[in-house]
């Protein structure tokens, strides 16, 4: 069996402040660890407890035995590597990873990690700092937390001072948590044919990240596509040009968008900007300076790889210089220096230069090897002032006098100022001319290469992306340019509601839809960049906060006996608001056309069960509860049970305006009952009249008197019926529709009941109708007219509905 | 009538005298030292002597007294090493001539020398991590990567740290020592 190796063992130091871990190691090989036992005059098996896992058992480690334990120093480690004790340590299956404390630096380190438990473990650690990032704003700082699992149970060990000082921001799906932001630069540059990865990331304060969704919408080019699982472009260009595109991040309840340009390129060799014919040499020592150039990287980003110096040249360092340090040489050398140049994306050029080297010759071009610009790479249309003052000095030294000989457009000398201002992207050349003494000596031509003037790039973002009808909002755009040219920012064009002032974009709008305008910021040069900014306008969502009376009127078939009216609300009381809503509405009598009757209405209760932030979407579900108790005849009453179940939601693709889904369930439950009179009398006897008491109750239902009625009366459930149906509903401006079917199984009796129908009846209306709906300061109107077909005898049929309201729009 | 008062008798009791105390003393210390000094171990581990290379002394003299802290392109390696203040204190790039292997000479705060030799060709790498004059020497062996599109690079290491016995860790040492005496015979 496996010895029991390693675990994760803890020595806490002080957990008030800090807690270390340690992992440990044990020796394979029990004659070793006998030895090492023996070198230290110790008792048991040594145990190597090793802070740093990457880096092995090192000073600051301890060995720990029964009976003592022992630091870890230069002594030690000697006597154990003496002993191959190091060696024989057993493998610490524990994975150390260290990174920056930012989980997408994580996970971009566990992409490239070729072993798996690497990157496993790098997601594992980003996930955690996930939860710090997510759930807590901030990160520990010089702490430790440990989580120990030992059959089905975690173990947490976090110091206090850790705890404590952690704000706890948990992550509340609410849209009032902050505003989404992109962390990420937007995509600018591809290369033809090089591998193009781009990852989109945004953050909701409100959100986990793992919850954002992302898309993209625009023409990407050949080779390349987007990669909705990982939110990337990914690939390899095929084709040239420019590619606007939109991405876009989606949270629960945010939305943020980000208009970019992908221009794909394409990707030139690297060159040697300041190669010489021929290196001449004449002098012991040079520092010759090799200025490589890239149209698309910084020189600093090059990378010079030799192949071949000759003798006397001794090093080539990483600033680029070639550096002769010639012995002492009798005979002229004739030799070549060979070398390649990389750009960071590993495109190359090789060069080779002759090197002629001769100690006694009159060629004195050493002298100019110290003439470096302070530029390795010039830009177009950037005027560059160069001081050479120091240079003269020493050419005057030399007894040489500089002259400027054919050179690029635009360079000028003027007291030791050498200005150039070159006006397109090529090679610049200043040509020097030296003579000694009134005698022509030699030129040195400085070539630098220019590179294209680069447009300026907005660096600001809208931060937020919808907004509601009526709000102001403001865009202070900013823009940087490569060269750090001054930068004009202007509006190009705009759709209305946008007002460009002062360097700033304000915008409003009083109708839903999308907004957009587009800036223009143009550099000294004249390169121009685009960017565009849109807004999404939002209609709000107001609910109706107050009183309302509601009347429905359905003539039905019967003509305009109000004994016919449908079974939908005659009338309805309601106070609503978001939260609660209560009220009342008459009960529905089936169609007994008894008129000794004692009718309570229905008295619900109800609320929305959609929280709050998806109410201000527009979206909402209601749910109301009531029951009444009617007491229709004598011998009949009903109890009664409704449900209403509403769902809201703002159609604006199809009406721009609020639509209700109404469901409206009714159940009654038909009682019939007899009262029943007991009477116990004094030898024992019990009288029972059952019947003599109906009197009584028709005496009640006609006097309402409630207190005699429960005090007097026991009532048994003889007989019962059953009457619901469902209701369906859509209203919304400006149609109207419903479906509505109800089934009626009371089959009484009784001859103090009458009912116009003695089975089963199964009633139902569709219509389809126009609704109008009208605001007025504190007042809302509702009007709906449908017409339909249904009925209890199915013909043509009208329901009017209206209502009125008295309250205030709030959300 | 006056009566004398009857002079009161104090009694001091059976005192030791002073050579008592001193006798008993001296016994109690005798005690002390024959039972109590053997419970002092005087079993000594037998460790080996530290052994001090002072080139490696010297080199971490020379390279501290470089004005250089972090060169530019150290960045590179500043995620795949863990190159981050304060505990580096120093890092700077250097090539060997064939410019086909590059050394990254890192100082930490506790005066460890941590060179890491890049294979440009292979993108192999071999750490090592010396404390103070070489006292204690360990390797790590990997692989170096990059993201597309990244100057970075990464490391990807083996499990286990070397001691020396590896023989890409003899390479390194011997290597990175030779080229840096070369490199170090014109620096005065």
């Amino acid at each position: 069996m496996k010895l029991i190796i390693v675990l994760l063992l803890l020595v806490s130091i002080n957990f008030a402040s800090t807690v270390n871990s340690y992992a440990v190691g044990k020796l394979k090989s029990p004659a070793t660890a006998a030895k090492v036992r023996d070198r230290f005059k110790a008792q048991g098996e040594p145990l190597f407890l090793i802070h740093d896992s990457k880096k092995g058992v090192s000073v600051g480690d301890f060995i720990r035995f029964t009976d003592k334990m022992v630091l870890i120093d230069g002594q030690v480690w000697q006597t154990l590597a003496a002993e191959k004790a190091l060696s024989n340590i057993s493998d610490i299956p524990v994975t150390s990873m260290t990174g920056a404390a930012n989980s997408s630096e994580w996970y971009k380190k566990s992409a490239v990690m070729v072993n798996q438990n690497s990157k496993k473990s790098y997601i594992l650690g980003a996930e955690i700092l996930k939860i710090f990032e997510e759930q807590f704003s901030q990160l520990p700082n010089k702490e430790s937390v440990v989580i120990t699992f030992t059959g089905g149970r975690a173990t947490l060990l976090v110091p206090d001072q850790l705890i404590s000082t952690l704000s706890l921001q948990r992550v509340v799906k609410s849209n009032k948590t902050g505003q989404m932001v992109w962390t990420v630069p937007p995509v600018g540059l591809g290369y033809l044919d090089y591998p193009l990865v781009w990852q989109a990331w945004a953050a909701d304060p409100g959100e986990p990240s793992g919850s954002i969704s992302y898309s993209l919408s625009g023409a990407l080019p050949e080779g390349v596509r987007w990669n909705s699982s990982t939110h990337s472009i990914e690939g390899t260009p095929k084709s040239e040009g420019e590619f606007p595109l939109t991405i876009v991040a989606r949270s629960a309840n945010q939305r943020v968008s980000m208009p970019c340009t992908l221009s794909v390129s394409e990707n030139s060799a690297p060159r040697w900007a300041n190669i010489p014919d021929t290196l001449r040499i004449g002098e012991d020592s040079l520092l010759f300076p090799l200025i490589m150039s890239d149209f698309e990287s910084p020189a600093r980003q090059l990378t010079v790889e030799v192949s071949h110096i000759p003798l006397g040249f001794n090093s080539i360092d990483s600033l680029h210089h070639l550096i002769w340090k010639a012995g002492d040489f009798e005979k002229p050398i004739h030799d070549s220096v060979v070398l390649k140049v990389f750009d960071p994306m590993g495109k190359s050029t090789n060069y080779s230069v002759p090197v002629y080297y001769d100690r006694d010759g009159v060629d004195r071009g050493y002298t100019f090897a110290s003439l470096t610009p302070p530029w390795d790479t010039l830009v177009e249309g950037v005027e560059y002032s160069w001081n050479i003052a120091r240079e003269k000095e020493h050419w005057m030294r030399n007894h040489l006098d500089m002259t400027l000989g054919v050179c690029s457009d635009s360079v000028s000398l003027e007291d030791s100022i050498i200005t150039m201002k070159p006006g397109s992207d090529s090679l610049f050349t200043v040509l020097f001319q030296f003579s000694d003494r009134g005698r022509d000596a030699s030129t040195y031509e400085l070539k630098l290469p220019v590179i294209r003037n680069r447009p300026p790039y907005f660096k600001a973002f809208p931060d937020k992306w919808d907004v509601e009808v009526f709000d102001l909002v403001f865009f202070e755009p900013e823009a940087s340019d490569p060269e750090a040219e001054k930068v004009t920012i202007r509006l190009r064009s705009a759709d209305s509601g946008y007002i460009w002032h002062d360097g700033r974009l304000s915008f409003s709008a009083s109708s839903p839809g999308t907004y957009r305008a587009f800036l223009e910021a143009e550099d000294t040069f004249g390169n121009v960049s685009v960017q565009q900014v849109s807004y999404y306008v939002k209609q709000i969502y107001d609910r109706y906060r107050g009183f309302k009376l509601e009347s429905g009127i359905w003539p039905g078939e019967n003509s305009w006996n109000p004994n016919s009216w449908g079974f939908m609300n005659p009338w309805r009381l309601a106070w609503d608001t978001p939260a609660v809503r209560f009220g009342i509405f008459s009960p529905d009598d089936c169609n007994i056309l008894n008129s000794k009757q004692f009718r309570f209405p229905f008295v619900y209760v109800g609320t929305e069960l959609v929280p709050p932030h998806k109410r201000a979407e527009g979206k909402s579900v209601l749910v109301d509860v009531g029951a009444t108790y009617n007491i229709t005849s004598r011998e009949m009453h009903t109890f009664g049970l409704m449900i209403n179940v509403e769902a809201r939601a703002y159609l604006e693709r199809l009406f721009n305006s609020q639509t209700d889904f109404r469901f409206l369930f009714f159940a009654r439950h038909l009682l019939r009952k007899v009262a029943v009179d007991l009477t116990i009398n004094s030898d024992g006897s019990i009288d029972y009249n059952a019947l003599k008491n109906l009197e009584l109750l028709d005496e009640f239902v006609s006097t309402n008197n409630l207190n005699l009625f429960v005090g007097a009366t026991q009532w048994f459930h003889l007989g019962s019926g059953f009457f619901a149906g469902p209701a369906f509903e859509m209203r919304t401006a400006p149609i109207a529709m419903q479906f509505t079917t109800v089934v009626d199984t009371a089959q009484l009796d009784s001859t103090k009941v009458i009912l116009d129908r003695s089975k089963n009846i199964y009633t139902s209306f569709a219509g389809l109708g126009v609704r109008y709906d009208l605001k007025v300061n504190h007042f809302q109107f509702e009007n709906q007219i449908k017409f339909g077909w249904g009925g209890d005898l199915y013909g043509m049929m009208v329901y009017w509905d209206t209502g009125i309201g008295f309250g205030r729009f709030k959300r | 009538m006056m009566r004398a008062r009857k002079p009161r008798h104090f009694d001091l009791g059976e005192a030791i005298s002073m050579e008592d105390a001193i006798s008993m003393m001296t016994i109690i210390f005798v005690l002390f030292v024959v039972f109590l000094v053997p419970l002092v171990s005087i079993d000594k581990a037998r460790l080996e002597k530290k052994k001090v290379d002072h080139f490696w002394g010297d080199l971490v003299g020379w390279l501290s007294t470089d004005s250089t802290k972090f060169s530019a392109d150290a960045a590179q390696y500043r995620e795949a090493f863990e190159i981050y203040e304060p505990y580096f204190l120093k890092a700077t790039i250097r090539s060997e001539s064939s410019h086909s292997v590059r050394y990254v000479e890192s100082l930490t705060i506790d005066s460890s020398l941590i060179v890491v030799r890049h294979d440009l060709s292979t993108n192999d790498f071999s750490q090592m991590v010396m404390s103070k004059n070489g006292e204690t020497t360990t390797y790590r062996h990997g692989k170096l990567s990059r993201i597309a599109g990244s100057v970075n690079w990464f490391s990807s290491q083996e499990d286990s740290p070397d001691y020396g016995e590896d023989r890409r860790s003899k390479v390194l040492s011997n290597l990175y020592r030779s080229w840096r005496l070369d490199s170090l015979k014109g620096v005065k």
